[in-house]
């Protein structure tokens, strides 16, 4: 069989010169999956765009690149428009943002027909959404994209690239938008269609459980590629056991000795908007020094009013929530937030964010000097040492700024830390180092509650996993 | 974005539209009460003023008083407020200082002229900036969107009035394209309107650019890019729609600058329009004047942004499928 | 933003770091701008103590002469030198458009981080006073103000501020409401720091940082509006030389002389764009999310 698509020493130039792409050569075989994945800033996307002939303008792409039997290097605009839609359907990360926000969903799914003049029925564009799992289709689709949710609106964008039957898909990231749930249930979706998928992603986990044919990236560079099995057992280029150490498993525990417990919900509620909407029914948690328990859950299931409940920031509107003597100073609780960036103070350098925690009344006085000295110390513990201390948070990768939050909640050795999707906003390795940070912290005594959708990264990291449904928290699971 | 199945609400466009009309009415009443407070606040005796307007000569306290009595000033700012409110929604504005006319007439006898410059110069601009802004986003990067982009950069850069006056000097004047002084018609009206127009469409073109090349860089033009989507065909149906929203709301608040505008503009034209009159009115502190051309000039910037903002409505479906 | 209304820059920066004089340096049409604004800025300085000519000795033998070596913009119907009279108006046009700036900065920083992190009682009633404001054209606002104190330079300051504080209140309440929520802020609640020390050191900076910023691009629409209105008489009074009182003076002459606008509305022009340029430079590379 001939491959639908062959690249052949693939290079991308942009207008400055730079190549975030070189000398890439793989081919895909009619109906596989083939993944490409890499850390961030690898060209995974710069290869998505070139594959659809989307790249910036000014941009230069040389070597080979045939899709469906067709030389595309240097194609023209009208070929271009011809093959893509029919050739090569694309899939894109946010399905909000690929669907145009004022009119409604069907028209972003027969969009795909119009645009090459094709008439096309509703009832077909309905058919095709419930073949993909979209239920009645037919009453929902003349609603505009911002009120669907994730999962659906990408099998109407799957829809959508698979309409005129192409032989060839492009999905860059087309899960890393959603819950692993729905990730997993979209993705399936994805393959149902016949089409051969060039499937884009960070996430070297979910390429190896879904992918036929694996290839690494690393600085523009197709660095290994084979099957996934192969790649697991003798991974070659360093890249690759870099990305496969995101598997590892976590140093082992020290057996946590049956603490007292430091925080007790009971029962707990919340409600919103006086009380109008409820956020939690009925919770209850318990947390002992030392221990790490997980939260999980669908978005809008109660996980961050549990965690401001933990905090204190906000009263329960009804339950019990008893808080030990040692969580009651104030600095005893140090929150990790999603957005590392933000989480940091914009205007001054990382250190003194990292020692802001010793500063707080009730610690004892010290001078300037010694503050920075530990900070400097708190750096180079996260594996920052190498980063400028007067670095402003704008400077550092997003990775490095969650490292430098966590330095910041660890400083002062505080009872708890609480952590609000610590790692949705990092790629797989950093993932892996803010759990092994988090471990850590736990390790000197520090009880550690981690709220995530992400429930491989939860289950991999904490005690106890606590899962949330509709604002109940369901019987505990028992972790690895 | 609300990542859960809202569906559409029933009558979610009436709601959200009559929602935003009694805003607008309280805002318009706000105002109204900013712009009665005006006489009261003035410098001066009001009644003697009033009198004086009225040819009367040497008066004497009494006279004074009873003058007071009779313009309800000695009732409770309340009082006076609603009387006032009242007679402005039967159109009654007052007396002129200067002429003892009713001031409602003499606005009346001006308005058109303003009108027929503004609507004018609002239509030009509108015009010119949506031609300049989708043929720089088409052409981008080329001499079109080059020459454009310079254009805009120098009329964005030049404030009306100056833009206008060396307009006339050098243009209107210097080739005898037309009369500076003019009486108000439409014809009279184009060269001026046409200028202003220019001017103004120089920083709304940059907007609407803006506006377009940003929706041309978005994920569902890249989308739409990937299905095999012509590059006109993107533009014209994705990139314009989108980009309008925020341009009506910048025309919105533009509206404002150009009422505002208005006896800067009038006076370099010397059009004899509501700004003329209004210049003419602070030269005498002839409040009454000034208090109904602020009130005219608050309520018609009142109007237009309920207009814009229920025209965005229309168009904009997040805007009134969310819940409030 | 064609500067008849007070103009306010149309993006408020999102990311800014100590890296942004020397970005905004490194980008072509920020360093023009830059450029430009400080040429002028050292043109109102010289012109305080130095002008080639005196400003405002009348000299009649030497009235309306076309431009020259010895009068590069020429001279007025009374023989005075233009580039002398524009050097001379340049600190009134400029100094009254800081002093606005700065005064409307000052009253909108403190009222509207006052509102936004007291919230309560305090933010309604200054809400509700800025809410009033607004809903006139700042400009007409102006005017009204203007026909209560009457003509003149300081009242048509007091008009300016008056009309425009309330826009840089909101702007300032709205930014401080964004920082309160800020994940750094309430790490910084957490972690025990006391209530003063987070409005100084997280909140305040930040948030004077960016209306600061946005004060500074509408330096250029505020010569503007303030020239628009000298020029019709309700500002600077003759025979004190500024901007706008140049071009109501020149105007006069237009068909004698029209050369005499050049210098008025050239300085006009070059202070506006040069706002414009550091602000488009200023949104290439402080506002993420745009390339």
């Amino acid at each position: 069989m001939h491959p639908v698509l062959t690249c052949k020493g693939l290079t991308v130039t942009y207008p400055g010169g730079m190549t975030p792409v070189r000398e890439i050569c793989f081919c895909v075989k009619p109906g596989e999956c083939f993944a490409l994945v890499g850390a961030s800033g690898a060209g995974k996307s710069t290869i998505a765009k070139a594959l659809v002939g989307l790249h910036r303008r000014g941009t230069t792409v040389t070597g080979a690149l045939r899709i469906g039997g067709r030389d595309m290097i240097g194609a023209n605009r009208s070929l271009w428009q011809s093959v893509r839609g029919r050739q090569v359907g694309f899939v894109a990360q946010n399905p909000w943002a690929a669907c145009d926000p004022l009119r409604p969903v069907r028209d972003h799914v027969a969009e795909a027909w119009r645009c090459h003049g094709l008439p096309v029925s509703w009832q077909t564009i309905a058919a095709r959404l419930e073949t993909l799992g979209v239920a009645s289709a037919g009453a929902r689709m003349g609603q505009h994209p911002h009120t669907w949710s994730g999962g659906m609106l990408q099998r109407a964008s799957i829809a959508a690239a698979g309409a005129l039957v192409p032989p060839l898909l492009i999905a860059d990231e087309p899960t890393s938008a959603l819950d692993t749930d729905r990730a997993r249930s979209v993705l399936a979706a994805l393959r149902s269609l016949d089409s051969a998928v060039v499937l884009i992603s960070h996430d070297i986990e979910l390429v190896l459980r879904s992918a036929d044919r694996v290839g690494i990236l690393h600085d523009g560079r197709l660095v290994e590629h084979g099957t996934p099995r192969l790649l697991r057992s003798a991974p070659k280029h360093a890249e690759t056991r870099r990305l496969l150490a995101a598997l590892a498993p976590l140093p082992p525990r020290s057996n946590p000795a049956r603490t007292k417990p430091l925080l007790r919900m009971a029962k707990v509620c919340a409600r919103y908007d006086k009380g109008r909407v409820t956020a939690l029914v009925a919770a209850d948690l318990e947390i002992g020094a030392g221990q790490i328990v997980g939260v999980q859950g669908p978005s809008g299931c109660g996980k961050s009013t549990l965690l401001r409940l933990a905090m204190g920031i906000e009263r329960p509107a009804g339950g019990t929530i008893r808080r030990s003597q040692a969580l009651r100073r104030p600095g005893a609780i140090l929150p990790v937030f999603q957005d590392p960036v933000g989480s940091l103070v914009p205007h001054w350098p990382i250190w003194r964010s990292i020692c802001e925690p010793l500063t707080a009344p009730g610690r004892p006085r010290q001078s300037f000097d010694r503050h920075r000295e530990h900070a400097y110390a708190a750096l180079a513990r996260v594996g920052l040492g190498a980063v400028d201390p007067q670095a402003r948070p704008s400077e550092l990768s997003v990775g490095q700024c969650q490292r430098v939050a966590l330095a910041r909640a660890t400083i002062a050795s505080p009872a708890m830390i609480v952590a609000d999707e610590p790692t949705s906003a990092l790629d797989s390795p950093s993932t892996w180092l803010v759990s092994k940070l988090l471990r850590d912290a736990a390790e000197r005594g520090t009880a550690v509650l981690v709220v995530s959708h992400d429930s491989t990264f939860l289950h991999r990291l904490a005690d106890r996993v606590i899962t949330l449904e509709a604002g109940r928290t369901l019987a505990a699971a028992k972790g690895d | 974005m609300t990542a859960r199945f809202t569906g559409i609400q029933r009558g979610g466009l009436l709601v959200a539209a009559l929602l935003r009309i009694g805003q607008a009415l309280l805002t318009a009443l706000a105002a109204s009460v900013i712009v009665w407070a005006l006489l009261p606040l003035a410098p001066g005796d009001v009644a003697r003023r009033v009198l004086l307007a009225r040819g009367m000569q040497d008066l004497t306290p009494a006279e004074i008083e009873s003058a007071r009595e009779e313009l309800g000033l000695n009732d409770p700012l309340t009082i006076q407020f609603l009387n006032w409110l009242g007679g402005v929604l039967q159109g009654d504005l007052g007396q002129s200082f200067t002429s003892q006319a009713p001031v409602a007439r003499e606005i009346m006898e001006r308005l058109p002229a303003t009108v027929m410059l503004l609507g004018l110069a609002l239509a030009f601009s509108i015009a010119l900036s949506l031609v300049f802004a989708l043929i720089a986003t088409a052409c981008r990067d080329r001499w079109p969107d080059r020459a454009i982009r310079l254009y805009t950069q120098i009329g964005a850069a030049l404030p009306t009035f100056v833009f206008a006056l060396l307009a006339l000097t050098f243009l209107v004047v210097g080739f005898q394209l037309g009369r500076v002084l003019a009486d108000p018609s439409w014809s009279a009206a184009l060269i001026p309107a046409f200028i202003i127009g220019l001017d103004r469409a120089a920083s709304w073109t940059q907007l609407l650019r803006a506006g377009l090349l940003e929706a041309m860089a978005s994920g569902y033009a890249e989308v739409a890019r990937a299905r095999g989507a012509s590059e006109r065909r993107i533009l014209l149906r994705h990139a314009l729609p989108n980009a309008l929203l925020p341009f009506l709301t910048a025309i919105g608040v533009s509206i404002g600058a150009l009422i505002g505008g208005v006896p800067l503009i009038e006076a370099i034209f010397t059009w004899p329009g509501l700004g003329a009159y209004l210049l003419e009115a602070l030269s005498s502190r002839n409040y009454p004047v000034i208090q109904a051309y602020v009130l005219i000039t608050a309520l018609s910037y009142v109007t237009a942004a309920l207009l814009i903002d229920l025209a965005a409505l229309v168009l904009d479906p997040r805007l009134r499928d969310r819940p409030a | 933003m064609s500067a008849l209304d007070i103009t306010r820059p149309d993006t408020v920066p999102q990311a800014v770091d100590r890296r942004l004089p020397r970005q905004l340096w490194r980008h072509p049409s920020g360093r023009a701008g830059l450029l430009i604004g400080l040429a002028l800025l050292l043109c109102a300085a010289i012109g305080c103590v130095w002008t080639p000519h005196a400003p405002d000795v009348p000299n009649y033998a030497n009235a309306l002469k076309a431009p020259s070596l010895a009068h590069p913009f020429g001279t007025d119907a009374t023989g005075r030198d233009m580039l002398s009279r524009v050097m001379d108006g340049a600190h009134r046009s400029i100094g009254a458009a800081v002093l606005v700036l700065g005064a409307v900065f000052a009253i909108g920083l403190v009222a509207g981080t006052l509102a936004g992190l007291a919230g309560g009682l305090t933010d309604s009633v200054v809400m509700r006073i800025a809410d009033i404001a607004m809903t006139l054209p700042g400009l007409v606002l102006a005017f009204a103000v203007l026909g209560l104190l009457g003509p003149g330079f300081v009242n048509l300051l007091i008009a300016l501020i008056i009309a425009d504080w309330a826009w840089y209140a909101r702007l300032a309440r709205s930014l401080s409401l964004d920082a309160r929520k800020r994940p750094h802020v309430i790490a910084a609640r957490m972690a025990g720091i006391p209530r003063w020390r987070i409005i100084l050191g997280h909140i305040l900076p930040g948030v004077a940082l960016r209306v600061g910023l946005v004060a500074t691009l509408a330096l250029g629409g505020m010569i503007g509006a303030i020239s628009g209105f000298s020029f019709l008489g309700l500002g600077v009074q003759p025979p004190a030389a500024e901007w706008g009182a140049l071009l109501a003076e020149s105007r006069l002459f237009f068909a004698l002389a029209p050369w005499l606008l050049i210098a008025p509305a050239g300085f006009i022009f070059l202070s506006v764009l040069s706002a414009n340029l550091v602000g488009n430079a200023l949104r290439d590379v402080a506002s993420p999310g745009e390339a």
